[in-house]
């Protein structure tokens, strides 16, 4: 597969969705928790990218990055430029992303790196 | 106040997070948006040979962020690296622990952290990284 590049998406550090991660990961205070933005990569459109990527294997998460240049608030919106990389040995998708803020300045980098595995043959029809 | 940093070799206190439940994992995965099966489903974890459905991995590096900020408040994340190494099951536990590699001080001050988090069994099952910066606040 080559390289694919998506985006812009518009995304959003909702309240609502910033308290209900912070409750799943055991977290108070009021601030966006570092690793709030992998949410984002459940977005519809984000999900159906990596799932086409991964075809019928399973992806396993094997590394995470965020590289923080200026912290998250809450209730703003931000843009995401993702990048879909397929790498064949082993056989990974790699996602760089890039959050700005609405205005272009930039927040943070952002990698996921997922190893594919083969589905057993039963559940892989 | 100016934050001091600490010290080379200096240590997170030890925090044991869960054990997790199946109740803990659907959570997580409704809040996230993660909802790959593996995570769910025990028949599809049994058949990639896991005993019990995985804990999100993200759910792991995650809980390091409230552990290191009950160690040091007026430090904040700048950068949160990891690899999954070994997966933690649903039931199990896992114990955070950090260590401060290197200090920083003068005109840009911040720690880099080795993180660790172990499984049952003691097996490393999460190796990261952390950048802490002196908080800022608004």
């Amino acid at each position: 597969m080559p390289d694919v590049r998506l985006g812009p998406f518009f995304v959003r550090t909702e309240r609502a969705k910033v308290e209900a991660y912070k409750r799943a990961i055991g977290a108070a205070g009021q601030e966006v928790p570092a690793a709030f933005p992998i949410c984002w990569l459940g977005q519809p459109e984000i999900r159906a990218a990596i799932e086409g990527g991964c075809g019928d294997r399973l992806p396993l998460h094997e590394g995470q990055t965020f590289d923080y240049v200026r912290r998250l608030e809450v209730g703003a919106e931000y843009r995401l430029s993702l990048l879909l990389c397929e790498e064949a040995d082993p056989p990974r998708l790699r996602l760089q992303g890039e959050v700005t803020t609405a205005t272009g300045e930039a927040c943070l980098r952002i990698e996921t790196l997922l190893r594919l595995v083969a589905l057993p043959m039963e559940l892989s029809a | 106040m100016k934050s001091t940093l600490p010290e080379v070799g200096d240590r997170m206190p030890q925090l044991v997070v869960g054990p997790f439940t199946s109740r803990d994992l659907a959570a997580y995965a409704e809040a996230s948006g993660d909802t790959n099966p593996l995570h769910l489903d025990a028949h599809l974890a049994g058949s990639v040979g896991l005993a019990a459905p995985p804990v999100h991995g993200m759910l792991l590096l995650a809980a390091f962020e409230p552990a290191l900020q009950g160690w040091r408040r007026d430090l904040q994340i700048a950068r949160l690296s990891a690899r999954f190494t070994q997966p933690v099951l649903e039931g199990e536990a896992i114990t955070l622990s950090g260590r401060v590699l290197r200090a920083t001080d003068g005109e840009n001050p911040h720690i880099l952290m080795r993180l660790m988090g172990n499984g049952a069994s003691r097996v490393p099952a999460v190796v990261a990284e952390a950048v802490l910066v002196p908080r800022q606040t608004a």
